[in-house]
């Protein structure tokens, strides 16, 4: 039996981090701040679901789509990301394609499999390996932003180049889509409350 | 901090609405769009044609578009080779808002490459940014999937109001795709297309006149090739005609329709016309009804040639087309027939006043049949006699055998007569007659007797060259010899270190002091003049 918070009826509140006495309410409310207060947040499991789902559906047009359309005086041509890195594989810079499918390609599709494993499995209230679950967990919530690389470069091009007639950079379709999985994966794994990971490993000790 | 110090105790809190289920919306919004886009990318996957060119040149599988009036209707998706290796096989998709009625059997698909023909430059846009395939929608209703395409540009795309005509010429001259066409001066329309006619006797020229001027096309409209000079020297003198300059480098055609024909209806697209190689040639009247006759000759027709003329009375009326022989075999013998084509229009009877004229109606082969009742034939005449030429003449004679026109022959057979030998056998004896007042046993005794006097000379100059040869050519060595002696002494006389020239050279320097002595006293005596008299005064009494 370990000691948590929780059993011993205390509560943290998740705006100002006061230590609350919940005394059985059945609605608590922050003594400090007023704020909401909870063991595990509400509708966690259903909230990063829906997050991931989401993430997971536009995770296929923020591939398929163009995310820059670049203009020069005679020709045009729209590349999508995986466009992009053949390209910049072709063209010698393989260092620059490793660092731009590792970015824009893996990372989210890893996030969306991490999550998956970990929404998975808590659901489940699976008591499977919880510590490389958490480190799953960590890792995930760290390396969330570094996918908006893509993002930031189109947006550097585009804001650079714009020289009108002769050469000109235009965000695709493709662009939105993507960030859009960014977000909704940072969503996703902000929503998962990781205490969940641990309540069936504690049930399990008692 | 300590145990002592009290945890606050959380507050109840008013029970709010539950927005828990609203985050559902995110992921059915996401599925919303995500199969809009996959659906609409289905919905606008267009048909996949496939092109056949011979070279594969600039074309790149995802990179190389295909447009239509310079907007992108589709991508290359793949280009290989034929399975027979021949050929290129561009597979590509055609957008679906564009491929609508565009892929018929006419349509025409080519690369867009740089290029320079004509006189024109085209493509230069593709230098930089690549080649891509041009395409030309078609118009007709039976759709096709795989497609010719062409390696060069059509000159003219279907869309261009106009309209397309044939032009048949013996020679193409300096003709090719994208010459102009000129009316008047006016660039009206572009060779689009020379072939060879499917007998290979003629060029066929494919030409396309723009939509204001193609109205000028008429049924009797002549063609010429302008891609020359055209120098005429006749009676009236020296005519040159040329198109522009460009023409003469590039060559191009030229239309006009004579005058006198300016009635004619508008010709139909696609009618087929002569293609005439000077503007005279096309603009000589021409007689629209031809018919053919066949004569029978039973002589030699040595000295008559196609396109020989067909006379009557001074008139050209028609022309020789052919010369054939014909074997009989139950009589053994060979005629020669001769196909001549005549112009019934020139041998038209003065009626043109319609009340005179004879109420029947008659064809000018009915006319001709009349005519050879009334002694109508042909007959072989020499045209000239030096060189022996023959021409077709036909003429009334009254006292010919009776013959008559089988019309039901064709080609009918004017009857002949034998060549007119008369005149020739008039002459003929004429010559004879003179000959025989030639006195050729006098100028033939004239003859031997000059010859017997130029053999006496003969001799007498063969006597004088031998003496020549044996008693004066020693003389003449010696003098020779003695000559070349006088020469070289003469030489030696004249040499610089000769005796003679020393002593020359000693006795001019003496003739240069004496000088010198003879200035000095000359000047002497002028300035004392008294030592004439006096003598020459001692040094101490000049001063």
């Amino acid at each position: 039996m370990t000691a948590t918070a929780a059993r011993a009826g205390l509560l943290l509140c998740d705006t100002c981090f006061q230590v609350n006495r919940a005394d059985g309410l059945e609605r608590p409310a922050c003594a400090r701040c007023g704020a909401h207060l909870y063991a595990r947040k509400p509708g966690s499991l259903a909230r990063s679901w829906a997050y991931l789902l989401a993430a997971a559906i536009l995770y296929v047009p923020a591939n398929m789509l163009p995310v820059i359309e670049s203009g020069s005086l005679f020709e045009s041509q729209t590349d999508t990301i995986l466009s992009g890195v053949v390209y910049l594989w072709k063209t010698g810079s393989q260092f620059l394609a490793i660092i731009v499918f590792t970015a824009s390609i893996v990372i989210p599709a890893a996030k969306i499999v991490s999550l998956t494993v970990l929404l998975a499995s808590a659901q489940r209230r699976s008591t499977w390996n919880p510590l490389w679950r958490a480190h799953i967990y960590r890792v995930t919530h760290y390396i969330g932003r570094w996918s908006m690389v893509d993002i930031f470069v189109g947006a550097t091009l585009v804001a650079l180049v714009q020289l009108k007639a002769f050469a000109s950079i235009v965000p695709g379709p493709g662009a939105v889509f993507f960030g859009a999985v960014v977000v909704l994966t940072m969503l996703s794994t902000h929503s998962f409350d990781p205490r969940l990971t641990w309540d069936p490993v504690d049930e399990r000790h008692e | 901090m300590s145990e002592t110090e009290p945890i606050p105790q959380a507050v109840a809190r008013k029970p709010g609405p539950r927005s828990l289920q609203l985050v559902w919306l995110i992921p059915i919004i996401a599925a919303l769009i995500g199969g809009y886009i996959a659906l609409k990318a289905v919905w606008e996957r267009g048909p996949t044609i496939t092109l056949r060119f011979l070279s594969g040149e600039g074309i790149e599988a995802g990179k190389t578009r295909i447009k239509h009036k310079a907007v992108d209707i589709g991508t290359v998706r793949a280009v290989g080779l034929s399975a027979d290796h021949k050929s290129v096989v561009v597979t590509a998709e055609i957008d679906r808002r564009a491929a609508d009625g565009f892929l018929v059997e006419d349509t025409r698909f080519w690369v867009v490459r740089p290029r320079i023909a004509g006189g024109q430059v085209s493509g230069l846009g593709t230098l930089l940014a690549g080649s891509y395939i041009g395409s030309d929608p078609g118009k007709s209703q039976v759709e096709r999937r795989d497609f010719e395409g062409l390696e060069t540009p059509p000159p003219i795309t279907s869309d261009l109001p106009g309209r397309q005509f044939t032009l048949r010429a013996d020679d193409m001259g300096s003709l090719d795709i994208g010459s102009a066409v000129y009316y008047r001066g006016i660039i009206a329309g572009r060779v689009v297309s020379t072939e060879i006619s499917k007998d290979g006797r003629a060029g066929l020229v494919g030409i396309f006149i723009h939509a204001p001027y193609d109205r000028f096309v008429l049924q009797e409209t002549r063609f010429w090739n302008a891609s020359g000079v055209d120098l005429t020297v006749d009676a009236s003198g020296v005519n040159l005609q040329t198109q522009s300059l460009v023409t003469l480098l590039l060559g191009g055609l030229a239309f006009e329709t004579p005058p006198e024909q300016a009635g004619a209806a508008v010709a139909d697209a696609g009618s087929q016309f002569p293609l005439w190689s000077t503007r005279s040639e096309a603009m000589r009247p021409r007689d629209s009804v031809v018919e053919t006759y066949r004569l029978v000759f039973h002589q030699s027709v040595r000295g008559l040639a196609a396109a020989a003329p067909v006379d009557f009375r001074g008139v050209t009326v028609g022309e020789v087309r052919a010369i054939e022989l014909e074997y009989d075999a139950q009589k053994i013998e060979f005629a020669t027939v001769v196909e001549i084509h005549l112009w019934p229009e020139r041998l038209r009877g003065r009626e043109r006043d319609a009340a005179k004229s004879s109420n029947e109606k008659l064809t000018p082969a009915q006319r001709l049949q009349r005519f050879v009742a009334h002694g109508f034939r042909a007959q072989l005449r020499p045209a000239n006699l030096l060189t022996g030429q023959l021409y077709v003449a036909l003429d009334f004679f009254p006292k010919a055998a009776p013959a008559r026109l089988d019309l039901a022959r064709t080609p009918p057979e004017i009857p002949t007569l034998p060549a007119a030998l008369g005149e020739i056998q008039e002459s003929i004896a004429s010559i004879a007659k003179n000959l025989e007042n030639v006195p050729f046993d006098k100028l033939a005794a004239d003859l031997r007797r000059a010859l017997g006097t130029l053999e006496g000379t003969l001799k007498r100059a063969d006597t004088l060259m031998t003496q020549v040869s044996t008693d004066l050519a020693p003389e003449l060595r010696a003098t020779l010899e003695q000559a070349r002696r006088t020469f070289s002494s003469a030489e030696q006389a004249l040499s610089n270190d000769s005796p003679v020239q020393g002593d020359l050279r000693g006795t001019l320097q003496e003739v240069t002091r004496a000088a010198e002595q003879v200035r000095a006293l000359a000047d002497y005596l002028e300035r004392h003049p008294e030592s004439l008299i006096r003598g020459k005064r001692s040094a101490g009494e000049s001063k």
